[in-house]
């Protein structure tokens, strides 16, 4: 078990440019599993390859355990057939010449361990990824989840310290990564690893990891635990990416301690947050389709009237679109609400809804920012 | 552990210290032949004496009045080789890859025969067909009609442009080929739909679509009709006809004392105009590939073109023949007499030929030559294509553009600035003569081959499959050679012994740099011929062409066991692996203005993936086969 600690890392690739990652900080605990999320070219692929020595930073350092492993300023870099790590890589990266053994034995062969103890590993770390029995058959025999559990026994077998995950589900259909999730998991925890995970899919991060960093343009934009990130993003971007459906323009109407109520632009409704306003009046609200009820839940809740504009019946759910004030509102309703309420709204029909105060987060509104950020982004 | 170093190593190449001396050796190899080339012009002295430096040699070439007739001579024999071969190159393949004429599958066989069969073959063979006097094609016309005069002289302009279009018609064919077959045929249906005739829609729809690529095509093989040396030297000089390359010789062969400061002058014109034309083509054509066909594009329906098949038939008939059945028929009979011409079939000139001691000494050398070499090639150009593709050094460039120069340096330049940089750099003097420096050149002539075979190859490992080596643990070197030379091996064996094929036929090189010691089968034939025993020289070219086919046979059944043994295991479980990708031919402009242009004999280049049945091994690129797009 060892921890990972990055200091003002930055990778450019071509001088000039944007740095793929730029400035990045991040210590992952020893045991912990961490993951980087963000859309492509975010940087987060780019952060993994320099901790696993694939990549050499331009600048900062990356040091695993107390051994500093990459820092261009002292001219440190260690290869990363030394580092210790073990990775799975999206393409699972199976070498098509080499039998199942071959492939799960070659870090062994290569670190020059005896036969007999190769054997005893192969075995062990087949059958914790449920390929027991398997050795000999090519790897291009094997389907994809089975290629993929392979590409993880190979990465374990060494029992590193550090284990690296490229979007590792990436090439998997639905069902096979729910079950590649759990093999994942269960050997980080049986081996007690220290894992780095890198992925655009936030439901994954979400169901996989300890804590989440969510990364754009090189830069962190949130470090949080899943609960956390998934309930209460920092900014329209995280808002966006983790899912929130809803993101309008407001100010800020009232503070009231922890508390706070927001006017959505151009409209005159109100709508209660259960947390602080931010200092700048200017905000956004970001609330859940899901999250859009049409029976007042309780007294805090404020109503918000609009217009219907679309309905499609997704059969388990209700999907609107409201107009409120020019804005979009979408909303999720699902077939409990729509059965006990006996609604049948149509395009035109004008509605109220209302959303709890602990659903409805306020954030900075950060446009100069971002302008910039997207100009500056598509780095790796 | 830690290592200080001033540039990080993230892979084999990545730092500009790896590929440092890389880059100098190519240096070396590719760009100082060149380089002593334009030093020796204006050193103007034989290689070894006290230099003279001036521009006289300058003056003595382009001073001489004959020198433009010579020129002028070479650019008209470049044109008509350039009408023939596209004009015959671009209805063969038509025919082949658009129309149901009978026999069209006789052509692409036939073209790569073409293409693998030396142009000293074509040099030899034609001089026996066609001899004025003796030529069997000749004296079976007069014993035919009685008439006094031959029926085609090959020792002639027509024949030298007539041979010599043969051999590049197959380079032309396989570049205009790959278009053709991914035409959309909706297209041509379009134009019929709107009232054009069938010819009409060939002249106005095909045409115009396949431009570019016919452009490219007349430039390579105007390009390839500059270079060309054998055929001119066998069936031009003894008519006294002289080309840019026979001239450039000449003037070391002819004149005593060899004036090597004329003929490095008039190399380094002949150098700039093909360097010339050849980064117009490249720019003509962009970085696209010149080729691609694709499974999608794979629609068997072809033209129905009535009559006109008839006629197709007939060009097909008589281009084999010309190109493969005359001349091999030709130089197999002509090995069993003991005369050019007549005399009673017999083995004479085969045991005439064992009994000297030469004959064996030169297929010895030539063995030698063609495995050392090509293995040479294909490890050079290995290195080479593997640091272009994973150096991030300004570097690569460098070295980029360096391995291009073989593709546009005609035979006989190369061999010319080969020797000059040999005897000029003290220590190397002493290689001038042996078998080290035909080795060495016939490895640089043979390295746009080699690129053709390894490049693609390497492009298909997946990067991922290096990364995971070694991040398991594997150093550089160790991951390169137990993951990257297995899963290319198929290629790189294909690729040797194609190297080697088409190396032992080269003519160019060792005329220039062997020594009677170091002769070749190619240059013993030579000499055999000019000395007349031409019989004999075309039983030692039977033996030689009978070995190539021995080893044709033993590699490409090699490489053939090997990738079947490797695509078993891979597809064992995979009925959905993508057979159609497999008909994928990519063909990068360098490679290809490469293989159109060097019919010079020097390199001559085929088309690997087609030379080599079953064509090169396919790698896979990792075994992970759905890609997010």
């Amino acid at each position: 078990m060892k921890s990972i600690a990055i200091t003002a890392l930055t990778k450019t690739y071509t001088a000039g440019a944007a740095p793929a990652v730029d400035r990045l900080d991040l210590e992952v605990e020893p045991g912990e599993f961490l993951t980087l999320l963000g859309p492509s070219g975010c940087g987060k692929t780019t952060t993994l390859r320099c901790i696993a020595g694939l990549e050499a930073p331009t600048h900062g350092s990356v040091r695993i355990g107390d051994q500093p492993v990459a820092a261009p300023a002292d001219g440190i870099f260690v290869p990363p057939e030394r580092r210790g790590v073990g990775m799975v890589f999206q393409s699972y990266a199976l070498w098509p010449h080499m039998s199942v053994f071959g492939n799960v034995a070659y870090p062994l062969k290569m670190a020059r361990t005896p036969r007999e103890e190769i054997r005893r590993a192969v075995d062990d770390a087949l059958t914790r990824v449920g390929l027991g029995g398997l050795h000999t058959k090519n790897v291009s025999a094997l389907s994809g989840g089975q290629q993929q559990r392979v590409a993880l026994a190979r990465a374990m077998v060494g029992r590193p310290d550090v284990m690296l995950y490229d979007e590792p589900l990436s090439n998997l259909d639905a069902k096979l990564r729910f079950a590649m999730r759990d093999h994942i998991r269960s050997v980080h925890n049986s081996l007690g690893t220290t894992s780095v995970y890198v992925t655009h899919d936030q439901e994954e991060a979400v169901a996989l990891s300890d804590r989440i960093i969510v990364m754009r343009a090189g830069r962190i934009q949130q470090v949080d635990t899943p609960r956390d990130l998934y309930t209460r993003p920092r900014s329209t971007f995280v808002a966006d990416f983790m899912g929130f459906q809803n993101i309008l323009p407001a100010t800020v109407e009232s503070r009231d301690g922890d508390h706070c109520h927001v006017r959505l632009d151009d409209c005159p409704d109100v709508v209660r947050s259960a947390y602080p306003a931010p200092a700048d009046g200017r905000v956004s609200v970001a609330f859940r389709a899901q999250h859009v009820r049409f029976h007042q839940p309780d007294a805090h809740c404020m109503a918000v009237n609009g217009v219907v504009t679309k309905a499609t019946d997704w059969g388990s759910a209700l999907r609107l679109q409201i107009d409120v004030g020019g804005h979009v509102v979408k909303a999720i309703v699902d077939d409990e609400q729509v059965v006990s309420q006996s609604l049948s709204p149509r395009p035109g029909d004008p509605v109220t809804f209302y959303v709890r105060p602990e659903h409805v987060i306020v954030l900075e509104n950060r446009h100069d920012d971002e302008a910039a950020l997207d100009q500056a982004g598509e780095g790796a | 552990m830690l290592r200080r170093l001033r540039e990080p190593s993230t892979g084999p190449f990545s730092s500009r210290r790896s590929m440092l001396l890389l880059t100098v050796v190519a240096f070396f190899l590719f760009a100082m032949p060149i380089v002593m080339l334009a030093v020796g012009a204006i050193r103007d002295a034989t290689p070894g004496r006290p230099a003279q430096w001036s521009f006289d040699a300058f003056r003595r070439a382009y001073g001489d009045a004959g020198t433009y007739s010579v020129l002028g001579d070479s650019v008209l024999l470049a044109l008509g080789v350039m009408v023939i071969s596209t004009v015959t190159g671009l209805l063969l393949a038509f025919i082949v890859a658009r129309t149901d004429t009978p026999l069209r599958r006789l052509v692409t066989p036939s073209m790569m025969l073409v293409i693998a069969l030396p142009p000293l073959f074509y040099g030899i063979s034609w001089a026996m067909l066609g001899n004025p006097r003796i030529g069997t094609i000749n004296s079976f016309w007069q014993d035919l009609t009685g008439s006094e005069t031959p029926l085609w002289d090959t020792y002639s302009w027509s024949g030298i442009v007539v041979v010599t279009s043969l051999k590049s018609t197959a380079f032309a064919y396989f570049l205009l080929l790959g278009p053709l077959m991914a035409m959309n045929r909706s297209l041509e249906e379009a134009s019929r739909v709107f009232g054009a005739g069938r010819l009409r829609t060939f002249l106005r729809i095909d045409v115009p679509l396949l431009g570019p690529s016919l452009l490219g095509v007349c430039i390579l093989s105007f390009v390839a009709g500059l270079e060309f040396f054998d055929v001119p030297l066998l069936l031009g000089t003894p008519a006294g006809i002289d080309v840019f390359a026979t001239e450039i010789f000449s003037q070391i062969r002819d004149r005593t004392p060899a004036d090597y400061g004329a003929a490095g002058a008039l190399s380094l014109l002949l150098a700039v105009v093909v360097v010339a034309l050849v980064v117009l083509q490249w720019r003509i054509l962009g970085s696209r590939d010149f080729t691609t066909v694709t499974g999608k594009n794979d629609r068997t329906d072809r033209w129905s073109i009535g009559r006109w098949r008839w006629a197709g038939t007939l060009l097909i008939v008589g281009y084999v023949t010309l190109a493969v059945a005359l001349p091999l028929a030709q130089l197999v009979a002509g090995s069993f007499q003991p005369y050019l011409g007549g005399g009673v079939y017999s083995t004479i000139n085969y045991q005439l030929l064992f009994s000297e001691p030469a004959t064996t000494a030169a297929l010895r050398t030539t063995a030698i030559v063609a495995f050392v070499g090509g293995l040479c090639a294909i490890l050079m150009t290995l290195l080479i294509s593997y640091a272009i593709t994973h150096s991030r050094s300004r570097l690569r460039r460098a070295l980029e553009v360096m391995t291009w120069l073989p593709f546009a340096m005609p035979g006989i330049i190369l061999a010319l600035g080969i020797a000059w940089l040999f005897v000029s750099i003290p220590g190397l003097r002493s290689l001038y003569g042996s078998l080290g420096i035909v080795v060495i050149g016939l490895m640089i002539s043979a390295v746009p081959l080699a690129t053709r075979a390894v490049q693609p190859a390497l492009r298909q490992v997946g990067r991922e499959l290096e990364e995971s080596a070694r991040v398991s643990g594997a150093r550089p070197v160790r991951m390169f050679f137990s993951i990257v030379v297995p899963l290319i091996a198929p290629s790189l064996l294909a690729g040797w012994f194609l190297v080697a094929i088409l190396v032992s036929g080269n003519l160019t090189i060792p005329m220039l740099l062997s020594t009677t010691d170091s002769a070749t089968v190619p240059l013993v034939v030579y000499n055999l011929h000019s000395q007349g025993e031409t019989s004999q020289a075309a039983a030692l070219f039977v033996i030689l062409l009978g070995a190539l086919l021995a080893l044709f046979v033993v590699g490409s059944l090699t490489v053939w066991l090997i990738s079947r043994s490797n695509r078993r295991r891979r597809d064992r479980t995979r009925p959905e692996a993508p057979s159609a990708d497999q008909v994928t031919m990519t063909r990068p402009i360098p490679a290809a203005s490469e293989a159109g242009r060097s019919t010079s004999g020097a390199d001559v280049a085929a088309e690997p993936s087609a030379a080599v049945p079953g064509g090169l091994p396919t790698v896979v690129k990792s075994s992970g086969f759905r890609r997010e797009p």
